[in-house]
């Protein structure tokens, strides 16, 4: 764009303005939606652990939308199974989160669901959906409870909440 | 924050335009760059567990760097929040948190004195009665003392801070600290800001304003692409010995897929607390990939000593995968050892993670 001081601005030169400029600003997808990892570790949990001793609570910072959750397990009994329920308040949708699987010795992977509304068949509900939508309500408190049959230690329960997050204004 | 109604201006080619029309054209771009800079918080919680080995509860005794946890980011952040959630089989007076400069012992400001307590703090029961404690809190093994903060924490780009459970007696069977921590795509400097003169009605054709209000408009604009607000990864490992097996300190880190998201890891800061002047040896945090190739090492050589931390430095290792992080084949881990005689009673860290 480039003007001579007294020349008349036309449709030309704004349409620049625009399309050039704040298509730099329509481009911006670092703003939306980031990411976020929250990672949680449990040593040594065994069946019969206190309920407290293998319970998490935290409060969401922000509204979230749970991607998925890895669980992973290290140096377990053989065939043992480790259970991750999620649960929160605020009226969030599709709750609870409940990821079990089989464990044992080495490290085990929990399968994982990608929480993007996939149905399972055309006519299913929504709400009946295991990949249906989880969010996290800005303020909620989650409450996550792991569960195992294993007995041996040492050992570790490693749980990561995968969410998408938006850029806050305040 | 303003809602846009208003359109740019339509009009045909070859149109003259009137001073007023340009202004509603630069009004209109303003008001979007304050929208869109206006969303610059990433926030996260970072939860750290003060008793991490059940069975073996902190008390008065535990060695105060077994009893800090410290903190570090490569840029200005913000603890919005922090609560505690723990469990405290015998308490005769207060147990508390605080949060100082590691460096001066000073606090931080907005930092309360202390930042937690559990003096006041309520007591839930497992049957859900709450109660609110005074001096001197025990709870059943059943029970769970939560306390919150809410005074908003600024703390400075790359200094250190140690955040310490401290009190005269008491027994902790976990100890829970979540912290709401915030940080903004301009490291709280002035977010971007376009300011265009305006033209009053009537006044001559003036290209040259046109002209410097469009590069200003491009220089403001181009400030978004360059920054993104960082979230940390937290990893922590209570007891690492030499021997150790590897399946419980190795910690996976999932991968997105570029369609979902896109972060890079940019610092990585790591700190190990020996049981006591440690043999020769290191203490290593190792980043690997998804066949288990080393990207990066952090080392933190513990010869001679009881506590140690290291920093990566700036890197730059991209944690969007081809696939979805539900599928495992992506994913990254971190492997923490020890190759010192001593134990290694603690040994955590903050992968500090910038997402797209």
């Amino acid at each position: 764009m480039t003007l001579a001081n007294g020349s008349p601005v036309i449709t030309g030169d704004i349409d620049f303005l625009v399309t050039v400029s704040l298509a730099l600003l329509q481009n911006d997808n670092r703003a939306f939606p980031g990411m976020c990892e929250e990672h949680f570790y449990l040593q040594d949990v065994v069946a019969g652990t206190t309920p407290t001793l293998r319970t998490i609570v935290f409060v969401t910072p922000v509204d979230l939308i749970v991607e998925t959750v890895a669980v992973e397990t290290g140096d377990h009994t053989a065939a043992s199974t480790t259970t991750v329920a999620i649960t929160g308040d605020g009226a969030v949708t599709y709750w609870p989160v409940t990821e079990t699987g089989t464990t044992g010795a080495g490290i085990t992977k929990l399968a994982r669901r990608l929480f993007d509304n996939t149905k399972t068949a055309t006519g299913d509900a929504f709400a009946t959906t295991s990949k249906a939508f989880r969010t996290f309500t800005k303020g909620s408190t989650i409450t996550m409870v792991v569960t195992t049959t294993s007995v041996a230690t040492p050992s570790l329960i490693h749980v990561v909440l995968c969410w998408r997050e938006f850029y806050a204004r305040e | 924050m303003k809602v846009l109604t208003e359109q740019p201006v339509r009009f045909a080619t070859g149109e003259l335009l009137p001073p007023e029309d340009l202004n509603r054209v630069s009004i209109y771009a303003q008001d979007v760059v304050a929208d869109v800079g206006s969303r610059r918080w990433a926030k996260a919680p970072m939860l750290l567990p003060y008793v991490e080995t059940v069975g073996t509860p902190y008390t008065q005794a535990t060695a105060a760097e077994v009893r800090t946890y410290r903190y570090r980011c490569p840029v200005i952040s913000v603890i919005e929040r922090g609560f505690l959630n723990a469990n405290m089989t015998s308490s005769v007076a207060p147990a508390t948190w605080a949060i100082t400069r590691t460096t001066g012992g000073t606090t931080p400001t907005g930092a309360t004195v202390p930042w937690l307590t559990t003096r006041g703090a309520q007591l839930l029961t497992s049957a859900g009665v709450p109660s609110v404690s005074s001096d001197g809190l025990v709870s059943a093994l059943t029970d769970t003392v939560s306390n919150i903060n809410v005074d908003r924490v600024l703390l400075e780009a790359d200094t250190e801070y140690q955040i310490l459970l401290a009190g005269s007696t008491f027994s902790a069977s976990r100890a829970d600290v979540t912290m709401h921590v915030a940080t903004d795509r301009w490291g709280m400097a002035a977010a971007p800001a376009f300011a265009p003169a305006l033209f009053a009605g009537g006044s001559a054709p003036n290209a040259t304003t046109v002209a410097a209000n469009s590069a200003a408009l491009q220089t403001e604009a181009l400030k978004f692409s360059a920054n993104a607000a960082l979230t940390p990864i937290f990893f922590v490992r209570h007891g690492l010995l030499a021997a150790t097996s590897a399946n419980v300190r190795t910690f996976t880190i999932p991968r997105m897929a570029n369609t979902r998201g896109r972060g890079t890891i940019v610092r990585i800061y790591l700190w190990a607390v020996m049981a006591g002047a440690a043999a020769a040896g290191a203490v290593t945090a190792t980043l690997r990939d998804s066949g288990g190739a080393t990207l990066n090492t952090i080392t933190a050589t513990v010869t001679g000593l009881t506590f140690q931390s290291a920093d990566s430095g700036v890197i730059s290792r991209s944690l969007t995968g081809s696939v979805s992080a539900a599928t495992t084949t992506d994913d990254y881990t971190i492997l923490l050892a020890n190759s010192s005689a001593t134990n290694a009673v603690k040994v955590y860290g903050i992968a500090w993670v910038s997402w797209i």
